[in-house]
């Protein structure tokens, strides 16, 4: 929700007011990402949806038009470590491109940046084909996988 | 007899849409998330703390 709040949601950071914000979203059939199961249970969310859905990642980042963005992860804590973020984001890309996506773009930092991690990190991304193409902020990179980058 | 699953977990994983039905699902897990968070803030304060009275008894 943090890169989707408006300036006035952003405001309200209790978490029930968030959820509602979240939940207002899906009902109206807005595209909010993933969700993981392991035997039927939810182990992994994947925030990845249009880049026009959340509010300005990049700045001068170009036409939104079939551009995607994977904006968050999260894994269980007892399944960390098992290689499964390449799985999620091949899980991403192939939804987002069964939605007529043409870039897939993230936002990830190096392992040991101190900034906010849930976006993933460099070699993540690099090993599942990505390119960095510009930055966002001092810390964080850009990256996109194109057709033709495959 | 029940045959043992060998895939691995990744291979395993199925995955889904955030839709209307399985809202509830996606607020279970990000409830996870968030407790993870705030644990995490707990700890980094608490270190924060802790060598504030470190610095505070060497002075």
């Amino acid at each position: 929700m943090v890169w989707r709040a408006t300036p006035v949601e952003a405001k309200q950071t209790d978490g029930l007011t968030r959820k509602a914000a979240m939940k207002a979203r899906i009902t109206a059939g807005t595209t909010v990402g993933l969700l993981g199961y392991l035997n039927k249970e939810p182990v992994a969310w994947c925030s990845v949806a249009p880049r026009s859905t959340y509010r300005r990642l990049v700045e001068h980042g170009g036409d939104d038009e079939g551009v995607w963005s994977i904006a968050c992860f999260f894994v269980v804590r007892r399944l960390r470590g098992q290689g499964l973020s390449q799985r999620i984001i091949a899980a991403a890309v192939e939804f987002a491109r069964s939605r007529g996506a043409s870039i897939v773009e993230a936002y990830p930092v190096d392992p040991s940046s101190p900034s906010y991690r849930f976006m993933g990190f460099v070699p993540m991304f690099e090993a599942a084909g990505f390119r960095e193409v510009g930055r966002a902020g001092s810390r964080r990179y850009v990256f996109q996988l194109t057709s033709e980058h495959e | 007899m029940a045959m043992t699953d060998r895939r691995s977990v990744a291979d395993r994983m199925v995955f889904r849409e955030v839709t209307h039905d399985n809202w509830r699902e996606f607020v279970s897990s990000r409830d996870s998330l968030n407790a993870g968070v705030v644990l995490r803030l707990v700890g980094a304060w608490s270190g924060v703390q802790r060598l504030l009275k470190r610095n505070r008894q060497t002075a």
